[in-house]
């Protein structure tokens, strides 16, 4: 009788303590198990592409700070198009909690990016957009303004009035149309110069190579060139040099491969407009867990860039930018 | 009593009460297990904490000074290969020769070789004299065309420290054509010639990368100047995406501190080296240390539920052993109260407990002897109460009977004389006879037949005229003994005797449901409500019972001993049958009064007795 009920009171006291206890031990117990599953599709897996290799090393320095094992993965080559979108496909079945995607392309990846998204998997994309809204943001070199630096910095080792031509990548393609837009604005921003045109490389050496030599042939006059990446730089450069007018044609450039830090101490290149892979691949990362976590993060997000010369390329902060400890080598 | 009984009670049952003795245990113990348990969790957490902090300081002590040795025994080796390299003759004779010979340049490549060979940590060994030809420890190396060796920021350092080596912190070396290397560069001028050493950064780098200080821990390095040396995020701090607090590393020197708070709290362990200047930081994170201090934590809190389980089964013990005999106690005090005396208790428990019991035992018999004591000390006091009021009738009345009979016998009346002394013989014998309260009803109307009779016979026929009905279904029935003679005589002195032509009395006897109805109507002066109610609401039944035993009835005049006679009736029905019973008055001035009597029904009782 009595002894019945207190047994059941004790019963429900013994039932709450437990239930207590398992919630306060449940908060001492630290989130380590609330890891997320991150997917990074980058355009290029090989280790020649220093660009990605140093995306991933800022990738990985964030997933340490942050307590993450994200997943690295792409196709071999840039140009894999077809194989970056196989691949994304394959995880989005998977259904990690993100992705951060590099787009080989504008138009091709954004199905498979609002499909992602339609999946329940924040997506960030870095470098390169896809078309449509469906990225939470974007991680990215502000082309526009890194276009206007290059065209800044002709102007300032190129007097008023000269001629410049610009040899850019592919025609479409949004990082080739912001830096070229960005770079005529600058050079209209400090004078009168005297523009030839933009002429595309379709990303090979050879073309660009031969578009500097047949623009110094047709016109003598030419008093500067500007190559929006790296293989359209090089192509110029090597032109320039063969062509041994050095001292006549100033080349401002994109990126900064071995090749061309040579050519910038050969006073080949004047400047090089170089970007920050390893902010990119960090901030990405970062901002991902932030769009997991439920914060707000900015539409668009500058990972910034930088104006090497001959005369700063040994200063300490961009001594790391242009020769990262990152060894491809290791 | 009673109101709060049935609630009560039904609470208890359910859950133990609030105050009660096994909710006092159960908190009392649970309030000490949860201190000692709290006190405990916070010391030792506390302590796990320092230790752990301390442990981890420690090691990460050791750690940055064994990375500063291993700093200083690679810079320590570059200062012993550029000594050998200074102290070559042929050397010498080549950087200060403008000419000094292919055998020479022969000789001096030939050592920088072999130096190189011992040392793979090595990245250049260089030997530049006036002649402008500097030799390398590779012959398959060639000089960057782009570049001066007097541009080199280690070449001035060398120039100006005036023959004492210089290191210069990590850099790109990129004197050498297609090559950028990492490198710590020691050099030094000589007769005119400078020598250098390169150091491959990456050996240092791989070193520093490799130390795991907890999964967020890192090490870092910075010169004499506060530059950064080595930092596994450098490119974050140029881009102002992350802060360093090199400012507080070179204010503290060597030694450790903290930093920041929360989850982002830091201990920052600085070893210093003599040789470079450079100090060597470790970073920790606080909270990763005390991983291990939350498990105490938990093993702790798990620890408290265990007890607190503990606590509830042995307070259920001490239940079972204080509390339940004290609820049996109490149930049979709860009985006590109800009236039920015969109830003995046998509890066991602790010894406490059963000498309660005991004494309630002791107590609860004190009151049942007491008790009955007092009843039947009671029914004693009724019984003389009662016969003082009968008896207070019958003298008073027969001394004016046996008056009026000697007058008549004076007169030679003798058949009223005969009529009369019957009347009152029988008057006397139902008076007196039996000694029984109750008697049938036939018995009381006889009674008060012969009391009229003889008042009639003293006063006159005409003046006190009477007339009795009885239902005879009640005739069988029980009455309280002398009730309507008094109400008779009442109805006489206050009703007729003052009224000049005489009057008529009604006796009527009948059943309404459960009550026997005893009426008896004067047709006389009536009397007002005030007098009536105080006919019936006098002093209480003590007092008069003294009144009556001091015979102050007797001495007084006939309108108040018949005054007290009404009462008497009412007192002792209501003493018998209780308040719902008793006299009341239909009563109106000149037209005459009624009395009612009721009394209940008591059935079947008169064929026992």
């Amino acid at each position: 009788m009595k002894i019945g009920t207190t047994i059941a009171a004790s019963i429900i006291t013994i039932v709450i303590a437990a239930l207590i206890t398992v919630f306060v031990v449940r908060s001492l117990m630290p989130a380590q198990e609330t890891s997320y599953d991150i997917v990074v599709v980058v355009k290029a897996m090989s280790p020649d592409m220093e660009f990605w290799e140093i995306v991933r090393a800022g990738i990985d320095t964030a997933a340490r700070e942050f307590g993450v094992e994200p997943r690295v993965t792409g196709p071999w080559l840039e140009r894999d198009i077809a194989d970056q979108i196989r691949i994304l496909s394959e995880i989005i079945d998977e259904r990690p909690d993100g992705v951060i995607l590099a787009a080989s392309d504008y138009e091709a990846l954004a199905p498979l990016a609002d499909r992602a998204v339609a999946a329940g998997i924040s997506l960030v994309t870095i470098d390169s957009a896809v078309a449509g809204d469906a990225a939470a943001s974007f991680v990215a070199t502000d082309n526009l303004r890194a276009g206007e630096r290059a065209g800044e910095a002709m102007a300032a080792v190129l007097p008023e009035g000269s001629t410049v031509a610009i040899v850019s990548h592919i025609e479409e393609v949004a990082t080739s149309i912001d830096r070229e837009y960005g770079a005529l604005r600058g050079l209209a921003r400090r004078g009168n110069y005297n523009f030839l045109g933009t002429y595309f490389s379709e990303n090979t050496l050879e073309l660009a190579y031969a578009h500097a030599e047949r623009l110094m042939n047709e016109h003598p006059d030419l008093g500067g060139i500007i190559g929006l990446n790296e293989t359209s730089t090089v192509g110029v450069a090597r032109a320039v040099r063969d062509a041994g007018k050095a001292s006549q044609v100033r080349v401002v450039g994109f990126d900064h491969s071995q090749e061309e830090i040579a050519f910038l101490e050969q006073d080949v290149i004047q400047a090089l407009i170089v970007q920050k892979p390893f902010n990119m691949g960090y901030v990405s990362l970062r901002t991902m867990i932030d769009v997991l976590e439920g914060r707000a993060v900015e539409q668009f997000i500058d990972t910034g860039s930088e104006l090497v010369t001959r005369e700063n390329m040994y200063d300490p902060e961009f001594q790391q930018l242009l020769f990262p400890f990152f060894d491809p080598a290791r | 009593m009673s109101e709060r009984g049935p609630a009560g009670r039904r609470r208890s049952t359910i859950l133990p009460r609030i105050g009660g003795i096994q909710a006092s245990i159960t908190a009392a113990l649970s309030m000490m297990v949860l201190i000692t348990i709290l006190f405990m969790s916070v010391a030792s957490y506390n302590v796990t904490r320092r230790v752990l902090v301390d442990t981890a300081q420690e090691y990460t002590a050791q750690l940055v000074t064994q990375l500063r040795a291993s700093i200083d025994s690679y810079i320590a080796n570059m200062k012993s290969i550029a000594e050998v390299i200074h102290r070559d003759s042929n050397v010498r004779r080549y950087v200060s020769d403008a000419d000094p010979g292919v055998d020479v340049r022969e000789s001096v490549f030939s050592l920088l070789n072999s130096v190189s060979q011992t040392r793979d940590d090595i990245s250049l060994l260089m030997v530049a004299g006036t002649n402008g030809d500097p030799v390398f420890h590779d012959d398959g190396l060639r000089m960057n065309p782009a570049v001066s060796l007097e541009q080199q920021r280690w070449f001035r350092s060398a120039a100006n420290a005036g023959g004492e080596p210089v290191i210069t912190p990590a850099q790109v070396q990129n004197i050498i054509a297609d090559r950028y290397r990492w490198v710590i560069s020691l050099s030094r001028t000589m007769a005119g010639g400078v020598l250098l050493v390169d150091l491959n950064f990456t050996i240092i780098e791989d070193l520093l990368a490799s130390v795991q200080l907890g999964n967020r821990g890192y090490v870092f390095v910075v010169s004499e100047t506060g530059a950064l040396v080595y930092h596994p995020q450098q490119q974050l701090i140029f881009s102002n995406l992350r802060d360093e607090r090199i400012a507080e590393v070179m204010a503290i020197g060597r030694g450790s501190f903290t930093a920041g708070y929360g989850s982002d709290e830091q201990i920052y362990t600085v070893a210093h080296s003599e040789s470079t200047g450079w100090k060597v930081v470790g970073v920790n994170y606080v909270e990763e240390l005390l991983a291990d201090a939350r498990d105490v934590l938990v093993l702790y809190v798990l620890f408290g539920f265990l007890c607190f389980v503990l606590v509830v089964l042995l307070s259920q013990l001490l239940t079972v052993r204080i509390s339940y005999p004290i609820r049996r106690l109490r149930e049979s005090m709860k009985a006590v109260e109800q009236g039920n005396f015969d109830i003995q208790v046998d509890v066991r428990g602790g010894a406490e407990v059963v000498d309660l019991s005991r004494d309630f035992n002791i107590m609860i018999g004190e009151i049942k002897s007491l008790m009955r004591q007092n009843s039947a000390r009671q029914a004693e006091m009724r019984q003389s109460e009662l016969k003082a009021l009968q008896n207070q009738i019958t003298p008073h009345f027969v001394y004016n009977t046996l008056d009026s009979i000697i007058w008549m016998a004076e007169g030679r009346e003798y058949e009223r004389v005969i009529t009369m002394t019957s009347a009152l013989a029988r008057l006397l014998r139902l008076s007196i006879s039996q000694g029984n309260e109750l008697i049938p009803v036939s018995a009381e109307l006889e009674h008060v037949e012969n009391y009229l009779t003889i008042q009639r016979m003293r006063y006159s026929p005409e003046k006190v005229d009477f007339h009795i009905e009885a239902d005879p279904a009640v005739l069988g029935q029980e009455t309280l003994r002398i009730v309507l003679q008094p109400l008779v005589e009442n109805a006489i002195y206050h009703g007729l005797r003052t009224k000049d032509q005489g009057g008529h009395i009604v006796v009527r006897v009948f059943r309404d449901s459960d009550t026997l109805v005893c009426e008896v109507s004067d047709d006389g002066v009536g009397m007002p409500v005030e007098l009536a109610r105080s006919l019936l609401h006098g002093d209480a039944a003590a007092s008069r019972l003294k009144e009556v035993t001091a015979g102050r009835a007797r001495s007084g005049r006939t309108g108040e001993s018949s005054g007290v006679g009404v009462r008497n009736v009412h007192d002792r029905i209501r003493l018998y049958y209780g308040e719902a019973y008793g006299l009341s008055f239909e009563s109106e001035l000149g037209c005459g009064t009624t009395v009612i009597v009721r009394q209940p029904v008591l059935e079947k009782k008169l064929e026992s007795t």
